[in-house]
């Protein structure tokens, strides 16, 4: 019993952490693919700590689905990107960005 | 002609002339016309309510429904009504008066002024007639925004940047100080009617009371007090004939009679419960009418020293409310009256000599007197009246406002009021003074003729208008007695 | 034969809400030809409206069967709101065919539909799980919105991928929410806080939090809304993003609350994250609109204050809160319209732009100045409405930091938005006005105009403010 109890609070620290390390991953990165990478961790990370909390098998896969999903549209901004700018930092975006913004001349 | 009828009128009316006056600028005798006649209609269907007022009856007229329990809703009562009858009066000698500033100056934009000085007649008129605070607090904001592009007019980065002055003051006071005044007197009341004898009458204890106090005397910006007056400085930039609306007419009225409406009817009893705030207060307002005064003394620009001897003025209106006394009321309702005759005659002055010879120092007035002797004559009276001398309608607003301060107790008040006449005496007296008895200037005039009927006989008549108080004043005490009478 | 049909379609509306779009999508997405795909979608939208109204109607003002719970308030007020602003914008849509290319246009007219359906779906949802996966629908499809115009303006794809990341950690934080509430309470069904007993409360608590805290981030409420700027600033869809996005994600957050509340061991942790994540917003979003640069972030942040305001309203706990709440998303729609729409009537975005256009375009200028009095709050219009209302309900239950959010809030709106009205009547041009041209520029107009009216109903709201109370009702369980 003891070990059953540990096992699932292994299983939902794990998933929390994956949950956290993939949040801070995908917030903080400034290259473009470890921000998707980090993402799918943290959908990876939560999908997870459903499974250890016993929901049915539906609602996992619809979860992994929404992952799927997330990955799939942020591999195409990846590569949309990569044309437009020719670069995946997030820097250079921004950067190149402030140029072409339209902005109010001084009074 | 029914009452609801002249109410819908005396609103409506201006804001019709407005509208006509933008659309039809050409010929400028029509543009004129249309402007005079609309004020005419205003100053008829006003005259008609305060008969209406005076032989006791109301009436009330709801324009929307915009919260539960809270309406868009105008009513007569009698300070309104004479406040009205009054502003529009004045109004219809002011659109004579703009239309000569407008031939003599050959403005292209008048049209302009003209329209705003119009809408802000009919907020003012708003102000007079509201029967609720929200209403109030609608036409007060409605006012700050018709009076703005006034000052802009000229189109300079100057006055541009007056405006924008102008309108951060009063807006953010009102949205910053009043608003909350307002929803917390309905937290407090349940209702926001002005009510005879206080809305908050009996339910506020001293410290809600004097908070809401400070709260309405610094968001009634438009009163003048520092440190929110720095709209009066912005404003006074504006062209001559809109500091006649904004000083006389509507801008620094709406605070006033928005004052003397909180005393009465929001406050009303209630007041001697704010008696600590009210003491600050006062003194704030004394020192600030020496200040004001004194300001006036070191200004040149004769715009600018009418703004602020106007501005002292309209404090000592707020002086009178805050005593907390009948007849400190009646003294604010007396100094009303004798601030707009005056202010309207001094700023009408202003610009009848500016449109005839194209002078604006003070210094450059000296002799004018003898060239323009009717302008000047009317300056002299209001001249008079604004630093109390009697005969003048200033004289009996003062004289009530120190008894009101010896009724009370508050004899620093009284001194204070006393320092200001004497300090407005030494702004206003050596210029009419320099004006009437010194050396004539040669060739001041811009235009062969002169300074045209239409410029001079308004300043004139509202100075004359002066003389009137003196004989109508008890019977005004008689007719504005509901305001302190009601439930107290 | 039609009228069993009729009788059937409004039966099953909340489905057909979901489905109708949704075919709608597949069919303007399927069509190459861009004018043909719009007419579709157009339609498709409109019909959705029409039941929209036709649900909210029953379910607010009459006793009808409607298909929804008895205690689904915040679906039956919001749901029209959504459809109607969906079809508007849909509509104004076919004008604004210059921004997005040729190939990408059906797939734009898709996208608004899919939007749409995914929010009315999380709203009209039985049980939690169909709501994250209707969120993460209209979610999705609007990061594709914001990339649309990417071929004319390679800015929307960084924006487009902000929004992803952050609404992609909102979606993990999400789905473990509703995994700790199935948890907590024993099952997904969303009514289950107020019928049964929780069986882990404190699990339970936290699952409502994550959710709320998946859903603020996409609704870009602050601490969470660094991707609004850089998302809404540049794409050519901030005008679905900023009407419709904004205002599903703050709904679904109300209506999660409103259910929440009912279980009285929940109350007060929602409460909390409400009132901090509202009070953050309306201090944030009023900083940064007022020194946006163009007028589309300056709407964005308008638009996060607003959300700041709802959500207080929403953290009062009381049918009175909740009914405020609903009015103010009415003015943030209202003004949502007005503001990105005119904005996109105009052509220009960067605030110099907008210099004495008072005159040329005349249209838009008003409905601009409109949302502008309307976010101020000035009296007689529907903004100021919403604010007086949760300022009734704040002192209603004592709380007076209410009134001082609603006065910071118009405040700052009295500067940022007096800024647009200065630059609209009082400035003169400097620029040459390059508005949108041709004749389907009067596709704005009916989006133009019922913002307009909207935020002027302000006079007289009674109907409004009936059927927010009734909504709110519905929502605390206490209708019959």
């Amino acid at each position: 019993m003891a070990l059953d109890v540990l096992i699932f609070r292994a299983e939902i620290a794990v998933a929390l952490v994956m949950l956290l390390s993939g949040a801070v991953a995908a917030w903080a990165s400034a290259n473009v693919a470890k921000r998707i990478v980090g993402l799918l961790i943290a959908h990876l990370g939560a999908v997870l700590a459903l499974a250890a909390l016993g929901l049915p098998d539906a609602v996992l896969i619809a979860g992994t689905g929404v992952a799927l999903a997330h990955l799939i549209i942020g591999a195409a901004l990846l590569v949309r990107l990569q044309e437009a700018y020719g670069g995946v930092e997030a820097r250079e975006f921004d950067a190149a960005d402030e140029q072409t913004e339209p902005t109010e001349p001084t009074p | 002609m029914s009452a609801e009828l002249s109410l819908l009128i005396a609103l409506g009316a201006p804001v019709i002339g407005a509208i006509l006056v933008l659309l039809l600028p050409k010929p400028p005798g029509l543009r004129d016309v249309l402007h005079i006649g609309a004020a005419l209609a205003q100053a008829i269907a006003a005259a008609h309510l305060a008969s209406v007022a005076a032989a006791g009856n109301t009436t009330r007229v709801i324009l929307a429904r915009p919260l539960p329990g809270v309406d868009l809703a105008f009513s007569l009562e009698p300070l309104g009504a004479l406040m009205a009858a009054l502003l529009a009066g004045l109004g219809v000698l002011h659109a004579v008066h703009n239309a000569g500033v407008a031939r003599a100056t050959q403005d292209k934009g008048a049209q302009r002024l003209m329209a705003y000085a119009s809408l802000a007649s009919a907020a003012m008129m708003g102000v007079a007639y509201s029967s609720n605070l929200f209403t109030f607090y609608v036409v007060y904001q409605a006012l700050t925004l018709a009076t703005f592009p006034m000052i802009a007019h000229g189109g300079d980065e100057e006055g541009q940047r007056a405006a924008r002055t102008y309108l951060a003051t009063l807006l953010g006071a009102s949205v910053g100080l009043l608003l909350p005044a307002l929803v917390w007197t309905y937290a407090v009341a349940g209702a926001l009617d002005f009510r005879a004898g206080g809305l908050l009458a009996g339910r506020v204890d001293p410290l809600t009371a004097s908070a809401l106090l400070v709260l309405y005397v610094f968001g009634l910006a438009k009163a003048g007090l520092p440190p929110v007056h720095g709209w009066v400085s912005a404003a006074s930039k504006a062209p001559h004939s809109a500091q006649v609306s904004i000083f006389a007419l509507s801008v620094l009225p709406a605070g006033g009679v928005g004052m003397i409406k909180v005393a009465a009817y929001v406050f009303g009893s209630a007041l001697h419960e704010a008696a600590l705030a009210a003491r600050v207060l006062l003194l704030l307002v004394g020192v600030s009418m020496c200040v004001a005064a004194l300001i006036a003394l070191s200004k040149q620009d004769l715009r600018e020293r009418f703004a602020y001897s106007a501005m002292a003025q309209s404090l000592a209106v707020v002086m009178g409310t805050l005593l907390a006394h009948p007849t400190g009321l009646f003294a604010s309702a007396l100094q009303v009256v004798a601030l707009a005759c005056g202010a309207a005659t001094l700023t009408m002055a202003a610009g009848a000599v500016y449109a005839a010879t194209g002078r604006t120092e003070a210094r450059d007035t000296a002799g004018l007197g003898r060239v323009m002797p009717w302008t000047f004559a009317g300056l002299a009276i209001a001249c008079a009246s604004m630093v109390g001398m009697p005969p003048f309608a200033g004289a009996w607003a003062k004289l009530w406002l120190i008894a009101a301060a010896a009724d009370t107790g508050f004899i620093s008040a009284a001194v204070l009021a006393g320092a200001a006449a004497i300090l407005t005496f030494a702004h206003l007296g050596p210029l009419a003074a320099n004006a009437l008895a010194g050396r004539a200037p040669t060739d001041p005039f811009k235009r062969a003729d002169g300074a045209s009927i239409m410029l001079v006989a308004p300043v004139i008549l509202s100075g004359a208008a002066t003389l009137w108080l003196l004989l109508i004043a008890d019977p005004l005490a008689r007719f504005l007695s509901p305001l302190w009478m009601g439930g107290s | 034969m039609i009228a069993e049909g009729l009788e059937l379609a409004r039966i099953n509306s909340p489905l057909l809400l979901v489905t109708g779009p949704l075919v709608g999508a597949a069919l303007a997405a399927a069509i190459p030809n861009a004018r043909a795909s719009w007419a579709i979608a157009a339609i498709a939208a409109i019909l959705a409206a029409v039941l929209a109204f036709d649900l909210g109607w029953r379910g607010l003002f009459t006793a009808g069967s409607t298909g929804v719970s008895r205690h689904d308030g915040a679906g039956l007020f919001v749901v029209p709101l959504l459809a109607g602003g969906g079809a508007l914008v849909t509509l104004a849509l076919g004008a604004l065919s210059k921004d997005v290319s040729e190939r990408a246009a059906p797939f734009a007219h898709a996208l608004v539909l899919v939007v749409i359906a995914g929010w009315c779906g999380a709203l009209l949802a039985r049980d939690l799980f169909s709501m994250f996966l209707a969120v993460e629908t209209a979610w999705l499809a609007g990061v594709g919105l914001a990339a649309v115009n990417a071929e004319r303006d390679r800015a929307a794809l960084s924006g487009a991928l902000r929004m992803l990341i952050a609404g992609g950690v909102g979606a993990a934080l999400l789905l473990l929410g509703v995994g700790f509430v199935a948890n907590g309470v024993g099952e997904v069904r969303l009514l289950a806080f107020a019928e049964t007993r929780i069986a882990a409360p404190e699990l339970t608590s936290i699952g409502v939090g994550l959710i709320l805290l998946g859903l603020a981030i996409k609704a870009g409420a602050a601490p969470f809304h660094f991707w609004v700027g850089s998302a809404f600033g540049r794409t050519g869809a901030a005008l679905v993003l900023g009407a419709l996005a904004a205002l599903g994600a703050v709904a679904v957050m109300v209506r999660v609350a409103g259910f929440a509340f009912a279980a009285p061991d929940l109350g007060a942790g929602v409460a909390a994250v409400l009132t901090v994540v509202g009070a953050a917003s309306v201090v944030i979003g009023s900083l940064h609109a007022s020194g946006a640069r163009n007028l589309k972030r300056l709407a964005a942040y308008a638009g996060v204050a607003q959300i700041g305001c709802i959500l207080l309203s929403a953290a009062l706990g009381s049918p009175a809160g909740l009914a405020a709440a609903l009015v103010q998303m009415f003015a943030m729609l209202a003004a949502a319209l007005a503001l990105f729409g005119g904005g996109a009537a105009i052509g220009g975005v960067a605030l110099p732009s907008l210099d004495g256009l008072g005159r040329r375009a005349p249209l838009a200028s008003v409905a601009i100045s409109v949302a502008a009095l309307s976010l101020m709050g000035a009296p007689l219009t529907v903004g100021f409405l919403g604010r007086w209302r949760m300022i009734e309900a704040g002192v209603g239950v004592g709380w007076w930091w209410a009134a001082c959010a609603v006065v910071a809030a118009s405040l700052a709106g009295v500067f940022y938005a007096g800024r647009l009205i200065d630059r609209l009547y009082f400035r003169k041009s400097s620029a040459p006005y390059v508005g949108e041209g041709g004749g389907w520029r009067w596709l704005f107009a009916p989006m133009l105009v019922v913002a307009i009216l909207a935020i002027l109903l302000g006079l007289e709201p009674a109907w409004l403010l009936t059927a927010a109370d009734a909504a709110a009702a519905r929502m605390m369980g206490l209708a019959p």
